[in-house]
């Protein structure tokens, strides 16, 4: 019996270590259920569906201390785990700063992503789509966009 | 006679002539192979009358933007004054900002921080330079002879620099150095520069280092604030590692270096105990620790080593201190001296603070010495305080370094951002103002490793962190 109880607190021990071995899978669907809404806070893109003139585009967003983030690109039905340059799958733990970064190369068109977090148990996924505006469309929004007008105002 | 005369003093002319041309041409143009060249150098004579040029890295540094980034509408690319690919860059924003100096625009108005980053969101090429300077400053180490310089701002470090349209000429935005809410931007008329839009796509292709700027990000991170224009990215620098060694063990480059601040180094007076060396003149005193360390302080402010006149405006004083230490270097070590003015030129003239940091490889060298019962703590390659024209205290780490090794891959910049937030959480409103990667020298004699460094505002060390395998190693289970 006691070591039954030995067993379980050194399951309780070594629980909120779990966050770090998280075991993201190699692909996900296109409606994994969540089982947390609050681990992850993705920032950037701020909306599921943005359009953006970026070929390479720096998803950013929160989160708690040792959550673990995958990042997936969607393809032929399946979201699959984005490999870094080493040929590994991209992953980060989220440290002190509470934030994480992953830059994303674009193709013309729509770029279906996910980002999925890990702790403890519990898993969160965020779907989103970053439309890359196709070269005609780029040239047109190559003047300055809203944001800067004010500076010329009364120059243009 | 006289036409004799005349047809021998032509003869002689012409062969004096043909001998100094074949000299130039042999030993100056490159035509004999390098190593009958070197040969030819080591002459005496060689050297005196053909002197090569030599270049002096701080003081081209000075002029030289620490890095510039291109928004090329699709692409953030960054380029630091190390690279290659730097020179091409570099001189098209030369023009402009000499041509700001100068006072060519036309029109300017004062905006918002909001819109001085709406401006870096579009395209445009951001500048910036290594130290902040002030107008007047900045004009002398750029060469820009202008005796009203612009005047609505005190201090100036960084430009971003906005493309002409059919409609318009170039536009360049400029803030105070200490305070983002004075910012102006200027307009140049059509026909001074030309920079259109899609020239910026030059400037960007061909490159996969990608940047962001923080305050594009949309993330803050938590417990610190960082400067809007700490730069972000993704890959993992490679570098090598660097074995430094002392170039003052060696008894004679201290006697040289000695000479350059007592009249006579062989009798001044020489104390000391394990292994620090103690010099005593009538004007001033020296230490040479074993580490490599240096330090002379005058006894007085008018007992220095005069390197400048009193009358010397602040830009020659600065220049003659450049001098002062490359000279120095220049008695210890074969090489010219690889560093950088660190401190801020934006000091009143008659009391100058300069400090010089080693460069190595593309890449900074942090000092950070703790210092003992017997020396202070030192965060610099050098430290140079100027009375008057006067050195009155001058501090040098002595350090020479050399590749070793082969190139190995850093860890990532969100992992080195964690680690500094972590370290600096419990000090009272930190700023990071940036991260870069580095070598950090704490003055043992072991090779440096290549890590993340961070710039605290407000603090005059560099904190380094070496970083750890990142977990994005691990494979997908």
């Amino acid at each position: 019996m006691k070591y039954i109880g030995a067993f379980l607190a050194a399951i309780l021990v070594m629980l909120p270590a779990a966050g770090a071995f998280a075991a993201h899978p190699s692909t996900i669907g296109e409606a994994e259920s969540s089982t947390a809404s609050d681990l992850i806070v993705v920032k950037k893109p701020e909306t599921t569906n943005s359009a953006t003139t970026k070929t390479t585009y720096g998803v950013t967003g929160t989160g708690k201390n040792g959550v673990s983030v995958a990042y997936y690109r969607y393809d032929n039905g399946v979201y699959t785990a984005i490999l870094n340059s080493e040929g590994a799958a991209s992953r980060t733990k989220i440290g002190a700063a509470g934030v994480f970064y992953k830059q994303m190369s674009l193709t013309e068109g729509h770029n279906k992503f996910a980002v999925r977090a890990e702790y403890n148990g519990y898993s969160q996924v965020v779907y989103f789509d970053i439309n890359l505006l196709k070269k005609e469309v780029l040239d047109n929004v190559n003047s300055f966009t809203y944001d800067v007008q004010s500076i010329f105002t009364g120059w243009i | 006679m006289f036409k004799e005369r005349v047809k021998t003093a032509a003869i002689v002319l012409l062969f004096v002539n043909l001998i100094v041309l074949t000299c130039r041409l042999w030993f100056g143009g490159g035509l004999l192979r390098d190593e009958i060249a070197d040969f030819a150098r080591g002459l005496p004579f060689v050297d005196k009358l053909f002197p090569e040029e030599s270049i002096s890295i701080p003081r081209e540094m000075l002029s030289r933007p620490r890095k510039i980034l291109v928004n090329d509408g699709a692409l953030w690319i960054a380029y630091y004054n190390t690279d290659v690919a730097f020179p091409p860059i570099e001189n098209r924003t030369r023009q402009i900002i000499e041509g700001f100096l100068r006072g060519d625009a036309t029109d300017s108005k004062a905006v918002t921080f909001r819109e001085w980053q709406a401006a870096l969101e579009n395209m445009s090429i951001y500048v910036e330079l290594p130290i902040a300077y002030t107008p007047e400053m900045l004009c002398s180490v750029m060469g820009v002879e202008n005796d009203a310089p612009p005047s609505e701002l005190s201090t100036i470090k960084d430009f971003v620099i906005l493309p002409s349209t059919g409609e318009t000429g170039v536009f360049i935005l400029v803030r105070d150095a200490y305070n983002n809410d004075n910012a102006y931007i200027y307009q140049f008329p059509k026909e001074s520069f030309s920079l259109p839009a899609e020239d910026l796509a030059i400037y960007t292709e061909n490159n996969s280092d990608y940047y962001e700027p923080a305050f594009s990000t949309g993330v803050e991170p938590e417990g610190v604030d960082m400067d809007p224009m700490v730069l972000f990215f993704d890959s993992r620098p490679s570098t090598v590692d660097l074995l430094p060694s002392n170039p003052l063990e060696s008894a004679e480059n201290g006697r040289q270096v000695l000479s350059s601040f007592f009249k006579n180094a062989d009798t001044a007076g020489r104390y000391g105990e394990e292994g620090t060396r103690v010099f005593v003149e009538n004007y001033g005193d020296a230490v040479i620790y074993p580490s490599g360390l240096f330090e002379y302080r005058a006894v007085d402010e008018d007992k220095g080593v005069k390197i400048a006149e009193t009358y010397s405006s602040y830009y020659e004083t600065v220049n003659s201190a450049i001098s002062f230490a490359e000279n120095l270097w220049g008695k210890v070590s074969g090489h010219p001296l690889s560093a950088l003015v660190s401190s801020d030129l934006t000091q009143a003239a008659d009391h100058i603070h300069i400090t010089m940091d080693y460069y190595q490889y593309g890449r900074p060298v942090a000092v950070r010495l703790d210092g003992d019962g017997s020396s202070e703590p030192m965060n610099h390659g050098i430290e140079i305080d100027i009375v008057s024209g006067r050195i009155v205290s001058y501090r040098q780490f002595f350090r020479s370094y050399a590749p070793e090794g082969s190139s190995v891959l850093n860890g990532d910049f969100v992992g080195a951002l964690d680690h500094f937030v972590d370290y600096f959480s419990l000090r009272d409103d930190p700023v990071i103002s940036d991260i870069y990667i580095g070598y950090m020298d704490r003055g043992e004699n072991e090779s440096l490793s290549a890590c993340w460094l961070a710039d605290i505002k407000g603090d005059e060390r560099v904190y380094s962190y070496d970083g750890e395998e990142p977990e994005s190693e691990v494979a997908v289970e």
